[in-house]
């Protein structure tokens, strides 16, 4: 097979799963690893996180040496060299000997600022977050131009390396996933107000919260949805998933809070990916059983949902017939497990999970750290299924 | 030295967004769509909100 009709194979996978009309040729694999492959290479996660040759190194051999079909992060999350020359820096505080990353949050919005935001939006955006945010835009406007420039080069320089990247690992059969999209909780957690100042928000000034989310949707529908994902051509190697809808804060809100905050969003994303016919897989963070009610109103067969800390079994049962189920081994079992105890949970997973379809093996939660899993036993799962999980 | 001072000048008097769409003659790199409605400034930049 060329690396195109691989590529398609895979895609087929992933579409078969999440659409749910039949079952798939056998169970795809989706992997959850984000910084695991570096931290347990010859490298410094700070290093290689700025040397696409290094990253493209790491991902490329993180596919090569394991039986995933995709991949989910492959050095997007923490774009280094765009946040250095515009100048987001100071919330990311690396430890190469440990091998993480801290994030302090930092509020580019304060409070009493609502009002203003909600009149003018776009001014308040051009004049008072970005230069907040991107500390580089600040200054004279020659001094804007000349970050914004080098961003807009750096942005280049990343999707130069995706491509690459995503052209490389389609000659193994495996894919990348699609382009990221936030909610205006997780975004405003992030980048405007804190977890905290959000949380606060939400109780103490909902109207205005939601006032403010509504001045800001037509921004960032434009650049989050329709740009990327209605007007620019598609890739020349399809994505495994095409919208990845990661749901952050979510499982901290009540049952009442994400209804009327983060849903409706959710919902008109799922509808406009309906109409055309992208697939989503929202990645939710946390406990979210709560929330099962809001799953059941996706549009059949467009999504998948990645749990990382509820009953997967339990998940499948309510949700099973209306929306693909990602996950299972537990990061526990995969760091302290032997190569067989590991193999044989990952037979449970899919003698439970996968019959009839609508299944997409995964580790069970993100692996950022040195002990979340060990390498052979993570071969070893991704490989099993591979081999025995047939229809 | 003379061009700088008045290239300098000149976008110092722009309003931000007018800057940004001026970068666009200095980007090696351009999307490959012509409809960037909201002003390319802020549609890249709310883009790089999410990293």
């Amino acid at each position: 097979m060329s690396e195109y009709q691989k590529a398609l194979y895979t895609r087929t996978l992933f579409d078969d799963a999440i659409g749910m009309k039949k079952e798939p040729d056998r169970v795809p694999v989706m992997s959850n690893a984000f910084t695991w492959p570096i931290v347990i290479s010859k490298y410094k996660l700070s290093e290689v996180l700025r040397d696409y040759d290094k990253l493209f190194e790491i991902w490329y051999g993180f596919a090569r040496d394991y039986y995933h079909d995709s991949l989910f992060d492959f050095g997007w999350r923490n774009p280094m060299r765009i946040r250095d020359v515009l100048g987001i820096s100071g919330d990311y505080v690396f430890n190469d000997e440990e091998g993480t990353i801290n994030h302090i949050e930092k509020h580019c919005l304060e409070v009493d600022e609502y009002d203003e935001f909600i009149a003018d939006p776009r001014r308040f955006m051009m004049e008072k977050f970005f230069p907040r945010r991107m500390t580089n835009l600040a200054g004279s406007r020659l001094n804007a131009k000349n970050t914004f420039v080098a961003g807009m080069n750096e942005f280049a320089a990343l999707g130069q390396y995706i491509g690459k990247l995503a052209g490389a690992v389609a000659e193994l059969g495996v894919l990348l996933a699609g382009g990221g999209y936030l909610t205006y909780f997780d975004i405003w957690i992030h980048n405007f107000r804190g977890l905290k100042g959000t949380l606060t928000d939400l109780r103490r000034i909902p109207d205005k919260v939601q006032a403010a989310w509504e001045k800001y949707a037509p921004m960032y529908e434009f650049a989050a949805y329709d740009l990327p994902f209605r007007y620019s051509p598609p890739p020349p190697i399809p994505p495994s998933i095409d919208i990845a809808l990661p749901l952050i804060g979510s499982g901290l809100l009540s049952r009442v809070q994400f209804g009327r905050f983060v849903w409706p969003q959710i919902k008109q994303v799922a509808d406009k990916a309906t109409v055309d016919g992208k697939t989503i897989m929202i990645f939710a963070e946390g406990n979210v059983e709560h929330l099962y009610e809001y799953f059941l109103q996706l549009p059949k067969g467009v999504a998948c949902i990645q749990f990382e800390k509820d009953d997967i079994r339990k998940a499948k049962a309510i949700l099973g017939k209306h929306c693909c189920i990602i996950g299972g081994i537990s990061l526990e079992l995969l760091n302290s497990g032997t190569k067989e105890q590991c193999i044989e949970e990952t037979k449970r997973l899919v003698d439970d999970l996968a019959p009839g379809g609508g299944y997409i093996f995964s580790e069970a939660a993100m692996m950022a750290f040195k002990t979340d899993g060990r390498p052979e036993n993570v071969r070893a799962v991704t490989e099993y299924v591979r081999m025995n999980g047939k229809y | 030295m003379e061009k700088n001072i008045e290239e300098e000048k000149n976008i110092e008097e722009m309003t931000i967004a007018e800057v940004f769409e001026e970068a666009k003659k200095e980007l090696n790199f351009l999307p490959p769509i012509d409809d960037v409605r909201n002003g390319f400034g802020e549609v890249f930049l709310t883009t790089f909100t999410v990293f």
